[in-house]
């Protein structure tokens, strides 16, 4: 049984029901960090039942920066892994991200300089705008009380369900796989293991994932568990990673390269192939239906997510190899064998939180320069492992199912090649010879910080002085 | 090699690699090559190897006989090695090249366990196949609508007449013959060692259960990785689609430990002679792979891999955990094993830090193809010998099926 009082809402739920939301990144410039980490607590939502239906809903996560601010002891963080420590915007994490040329962190809002250092990360959620104003009001009058700094960012969940590009997302998610074990629904998606997701339990090698440790201290409120002989608090349990990423949408140039490339390889479609083009590079139509599935089999709301990689026992070429959705979560499409991609895949899941930013545009209409994109949010046990891996062998890798010098057609991002000749190409595997042509790049990473949601307890710890 | 001046010597090949390197590029026979300092004993756990000296190690994967490939690596960097091994004992300067050549056959380790990928391919076969297979993407694109609605058959004749028109006919050699092999030669090998893999099996239970309790009595901490090694490691694989893993472990004490680890290296060995070509255990991103075992119980591990660290350890937890438990349980601070074949490899997260701990910088890595996944380099043989021989329409299909971007 999962502790839901203990557990941030966020981390079992994607709050559909309360669509508007400020995310604060803090500096702690001050010395009133722990102070006003202290006052917060009792308005942090968990997942208790109850609790999440409330329409007003308040996360926090921190980063290494900002748990050393709060008077974590060195030997405290060293037990953190290696990555979160670093931090996202750090050269090695950047190499192994792909973050360079335009996405390197020098071009970023905010995540790679000391004035725009994320200490913590502060998540309002609220069913309306104006709940949302009244409510970080309050949040900002008290952030200013104790020195703090933010940098600040309006999110939403979009009514339609589409991400600015146009394309219906949220489509999968992991589903837990939580005791009394359920019978697998979808054999495309099979249950993740909690420990996965939240330190303090089994991981797909079930084994307890690597938790950090602190200092055993006594108080008032109820802090984490007391392990390893008595020697350490464990402020891992029921906490996560997260990692968010920025990304800003070229909409306007996005369609017109649709455009331009759908009618030259598509020139028999009505609508001139924009639609039919960026599908292939999505992996799913506008409506979400997966392309990996026939037309005929594929519209249907459950068949959504029920599909995988292979047509009649070989990899199928009905969805590009290289086609974002494939490249992001390959179920089972990877090697010869199904079931063994399927388990592969299993180790390399991340929960997505995101949400959008910028006025959404409607395909087509004349140029909006105002910014927008997607505020990415993944919560996994290991950074490295999970997020990071799928970054750099999925998304980045450029031998990526059977491919040669190709990266991700929406979010790929990497030094270049010189296999690929300087020119950035999205090839599809239709008939007998693989048709190649050339790409151009929209989204662009504008900022990113890793972080730790702890658990409610551990959260306890880290306020008291 | 012993050394005179660790330090000196490693420093001395931080700052010339780049040049070496590009002097090792001229040789034609090699494939892979590495040169790494081996600090005396093992770090971080120095102790009770703290006798152990200082080497520096040469790896080379080379075509053909030894005694042309010493020529050959004089001939292009004679120069470079002799500044180098002015560090190393037993180094006569100035030496030529049949002092080079007696100096490193009097210092050759042959490796107890050893795989290649592409056995049959030099790297001339190697280099040479993957233009023609930049031509024939080249060609494809060029011709595409031509070719539409043709049979498999057809379309690789077009290529062929194509390339030879081109000017590219002299890409289409047939090459060597490339040896093969099947899945009943692994149960051959498996069947041939059965007593003496599970008599060792049945004294590891009893091994692994007082090294288990030992390590509870002595609270025994994981191993884990310096930082400033880890933070050398991480720029020296930043941005490279291939990596060499160079990995040291120490010999647990004693003569049943010695003799199990001889024979998980002999089984591991001929398992790995008996793969299919480009899978080591099902791992499929595994270029050249040897164990060497020193003479002071130092186990050296060398491999050449695609991809990232973090990647080839989750093939090596997924696939391939026995065979590592196998061999790594009979060295010190592994991840607790039981029955010599269990446990070990397969706690996640402690056989990564394992590994990393036990890692060495590697200051000098080359590759002669440092693009090419494995899986390209076989499937552009396959190509070239498909557009060589004589084609049928359903290898026609499936090589042109490989042909993905």
């Amino acid at each position: 049984m999962l502790e839901r009082d203990d557990i941030q809402g966020l981390v079992l739920s994607g709050y559909a029901s309360t669509p508007r939301s400020r995310y604060f990144f803090v500096r702690f410039a001050g010395s009133g960090a722990r102070e006003w980490l202290s006052r917060l607590l009792p308005r942090l939502t968990t997942a208790t039942r109850g609790e999440r239906k409330d329409t007003r809903r308040l996360n926090l996560a921190l980063s290494a920066t900002g748990l050393a601010a709060l008077g974590l002891p060195e030997e405290a963080l060293a037990t953190f892994p290696r990555e979160f420590v670093q931090g996202m915007a750090d050269d090695e994490r950047s190499q192994v991200l792909g973050d360079c040329g335009v996405n390197a962190p020098a071009h970023w809002d905010f995540g790679h300089d000391p004035a725009t250092r994320v200490d913590a990360l502060l998540l309002l959620y609220a069913a309306t705008e104006a709940e949302l104003d009244d409510w970080s009001a309050d949040i900002e009058e008290e952030l200013e009380r104790f020195g703090l700094v933010a940098h600040e960012e309006d999110t939403y969940l979009p009514e339609n369900g589409r991400e600015h590009f146009g394309f219906k997302d949220g489509i999968t998610n992991v589903r837990l796989e939580t005791w009394p074990r359920l019978r697998h629904r979808n054999r495309f998606e099979p249950r993740v293991p909690a420990g996965e997701f939240l330190l303090g339990h089994r991981n797909a090698y079930s084994r307890f994932p690597d938790s950090p440790r602190v200092p055993v201290r006594r108080g008032t409120r109820s802090f984490p568990r007391i392990v390893d002989g008595g020697r350490a608090m464990d402020l891992g349990e029921n906490g996560t990673y997260v990692a968010v990423r920025k990304l800003a949408q070229d909409v306007g140039g996005f369609w017109r390269f649709a455009s331009a490339r759908g009618a030259e390889l598509f020139p028999d479609e009505p609508e001139g192939g924009a639609e039919r083009f960026a599908s292939l590079l999505v992996g799913r139509t506008l409506d979400g239906a997966p392309l990996a599935l026939p037309p005929s089999e594929a519209g249907a709301a459950p068949q959504l997510n029920r599909f995988g990689y292979r047509e009649g026992g070989e990899l199928g070429t009905r969805c590009p190899v290289g086609a974002h959705i494939r490249r992001a979560n390959p179920r089972d499409g990877l090697g010869d064998d199904p079931a063994e991609s399927l388990g592969h895949v299993r180790a390399h899941r991340v929960i997505r939180r995101g949400r959008l930013y910028g006025p959404s545009v409607e395909p087509g209409t004349a140029a909006d320069p105002r910014p927008r994109g997607l505020m990415f949010m993944a919560f996994c046990a290991n950074l490295r492992r999970q997020f990071e891996f799928i970054h750099e062998s999925w998304l980045n890798g450029p031998k990526f199912g059977g491919l040669t010098h190709e990266r991700d057609p929406l979010v790929g991002s990497g030094a270049p090649l010189s296999s690929a000749a300087g020119e950035e190409t999205f090839s599809l595997q239709e008939g007998s010879v693989r048709r190649r042509c050339s790409l151009e790049r929209f989204v662009t990473v504008r900022g990113g910080a890793y972080l730790f949601m702890p658990g409610r307890r551990a959260l306890a710890y880290l306020a008291e002085p | 090699m012993r050394r005179a001046g660790a330090d000196a010597l490693d420093a001395w090949l931080v700052a010339h690699a780049a040049h070496l390197k590009s002097r090792l590029a001229a040789v034609e026979s090699l494939h892979f090559g590495r040169f790494v300092l081996l600090p005396s004993g093992v770090p971080p756990h120095g102790d009770a190897g703290a006798h152990a000296p200082a080497l520096l190690l040469v790896e080379t994967n080379f075509d053909g006989e030894l005694a042309a490939h010493l020529d050959e690596l004089w001939r292009e960097a004679g120069p470079e090695l002799e500044a180098l091994l002015a560090h190393c004992a037993g180094w006569q300067a100035p030496g030529d090249a049949t002092t080079f050549a007696a100096y490193m056959r009097a210092h050759l380790r042959a490796a107890s366990a050893f795989f290649v990928a592409h056995p049959g391919l030099s790297v001339r076969r190697v280099r040479a196949d993957a233009r023609l297979r930049a031509e024939v993407g080249r060609y494809l694109d060029a011709h595409r609508a031509a070719l539409a609605g043709r049979s498999g058959v057809e379309i690789l004749q077009h290529v062929r007449d194509g390339l030879v028109a081109g000017g590219h006919g002299g890409l289409l050699e047939p090459g060597e013959r490339r040896p093969t092999a099947t899945a009943r030669a692994t149960l051959l090998v498996l069947s041939r060692h059965a007593l003496a893999l599970v008599s060792t099996i049945a004294q590891a239970l009893v091994f692994d259960l007082v090294d288990w309790l030992r390590g509870l009595w002595h609270d025994r901490r994981p191993s884990e990785p310096a930082p400033a090694a880890l933070a050398r490691i991480g720029l020296e694989e930043a941005g490279r689609l291939q990596l060499g893993l160079t990995h040291v472990a120490r010999l647990k004490p004693g003569s049943f430990r010695r003799a199990a680890l001889r024979l998980a290296l002999r089984v591991t060995d001929e398992l790995a002679h008996a793969a299919p070509p480009g899978r080591l255990g099902g791992i499929e991103s595994i270029h050249f792979a040897r164990w060497v075992l020193l003479d002071d119980g130092r186990l050296v591990f060398f491999s050449h891999y695609d991809g990232s660290f973090e990647a080839y350890l989750g093939d090596f937890i997924e696939r391939a955990s026995r065979a590592l438990t196998m061999i790594w349980s009979n060295t010190r601070d592994f991840p607790t094993t039981f029955a010599w074949l269990f446990g070990g490899a397969r706690d996640e997260a402690g056989f990564k830090r394992w590994t990393r701990a036990h890692q060495l910088p590697t200051p000098l890595w080359y590759s002669a193809y440092p693009e090419l996944s494995v899986g390209e380099v076989l499937e552009n043989a396959r190509l070239r010998e498909l557009l060589t021989g004589s084609l049928d329409e359903a290898s026609a299909r499936r090589v042109l099926g490989a042909i993905r971007d």
